[in-house]
């Protein structure tokens, strides 16, 4: 019978990071995938990279921004493999639906699904580089410039995107575009 | 005062960027104010909707997916039957180019050997064109009757 192992140092830390970031990095994935299997799959290897680079000797400084720029980059991998794109047009029907937890909020209760669908069906259709944007730059709360670095574009690029992706979203809830 | 602000600036006044001009003009413009705050409880709800779980896509295909898929796969099988087609045809045109003309040469080839069998088998009672006229007949390109009778009146 062979002896346990000694937990390493390192591991503390990303027990912390894994707890505080978690479920930030899921929904994140929900957001960029738009699959809720595939967002805890992603949400896994995001955090697989989180332990291994927990080991090595060159560590970020900004932990947070470190997981969302390797969470966006791991999920446009993601999209962009022939065969989740093949799996997910073959697969739409069999997607799962999340439980809640706990009782709903009132802004929860108070939102019909009517309006949910809405706002997740203009969501689905925006283009990949709105989606980034919009989730980087409003849900995220990233400066402009941030997410200018993180998607590779221009401040004004950013500033569109967002613009029109706000526009489409506002335009499914049946207000002014 | 100013013209009223544009929907793009008033977005980026909600996500906390703008220049001061704007956000005064905001301070200022009654109808401006209503667009913003129409515009954060638009966002509000957005976000809202967002943070919970994606609904469940339809069951079923919407009918005029199908229709439009069914569309572009009779499309693409018609351009791939028509450019099939025309391949074909363009190879047996170029066939022709490759192969002989048979039909002139079978008939010369045919004509020269049974000169040359003539010849072979004579015994003498007949006229018989010169063999060595008729040898080299088909490299002169003697092709009608005409030339046929004119070389066999020289010889006589």
């Amino acid at each position: 019978m062979g002896a346990l192992r000694e937990i390493p140092p390192w591991h503390a830390g990303y027990e912390a990071l894994y707890r505080q970031h978690c479920g930030r990095v899921v929904r994140l994935c929900r957001l960029l995938l738009d699959d809720s299997q595939e967002a805890q799959d992603v949400a896994q290897e995001v955090f697989l990279k989180l332990a291994r680079v927990s080991e090595a000797p060159n560590q970020p400084r900004e932990w947070g921004a470190w997981l969302t720029r390797v969470t966006v980059n791991a999920c446009r991998d993601r999209w962009r493999s022939g065969w989740w794109r093949w799996w997910r047009l073959r697969h739409e029907v069999i997607e799962e639906v999340d439980v809640e937890d706990g009782e709903p909020t009132p802004e929860r209760a108070a939102l019909s699904g009517e309006v949910r669908e809405q706002v997740w069906g203009a969501f689905r259709q925006l283009p990949r580089r709105q989606r980034e944007i919009f989730v980087l730059r409003h849900l995220e709360g990233w400066s402009t410039q941030e997410v200018a670095d993180a998607v590779g574009v221009t401040t004004g690029s950013v500033k569109r995107h967002l613009f029109r992706a706000v526009q489409r979203l506002r335009k499914a809830l049946g207000g002014r575009p | 005062m100013n013209r009223c602000l544009r929907d793009r600036t008033l977005l980026l006044l909600h996500e906390g960027e703008g220049s001061e001009n704007d956000r005064a003009h905001l301070r200022a413009c009654l109808r401006c104010a209503g667009r913003y705050q129409q515009m954060g409880l638009d966002l509000e709800v957005i976000d809202q909707a967002l943070e919970q779980a994606p609904p469940l896509r339809a069951a079923r295909r919407h009918p005029s997916d199908v229709r439009r898929r069914s569309v572009a796969v009779a499309v693409a099988l018609a351009v791939i039957v028509v450019f099939a087609g025309v391949e074909a045809w363009r190879w047996r045109e170029s066939l022709s180019w490759v192969r002989p003309q048979t039909e002139a040469g079978d008939a010369d080839a045919l004509r020269f050997l049974a000169e040359v069998s003539a010849v072979l088998s004579s015994t003498g009672d007949a006229p018989t064109p010169d063999f060595a006229d008729v040898a080299a007949m088909p490299e002169t390109g003697w092709s009608d009757e005409g030339d046929a009778g004119q070389l066999f009146d020289d010889n006589t």
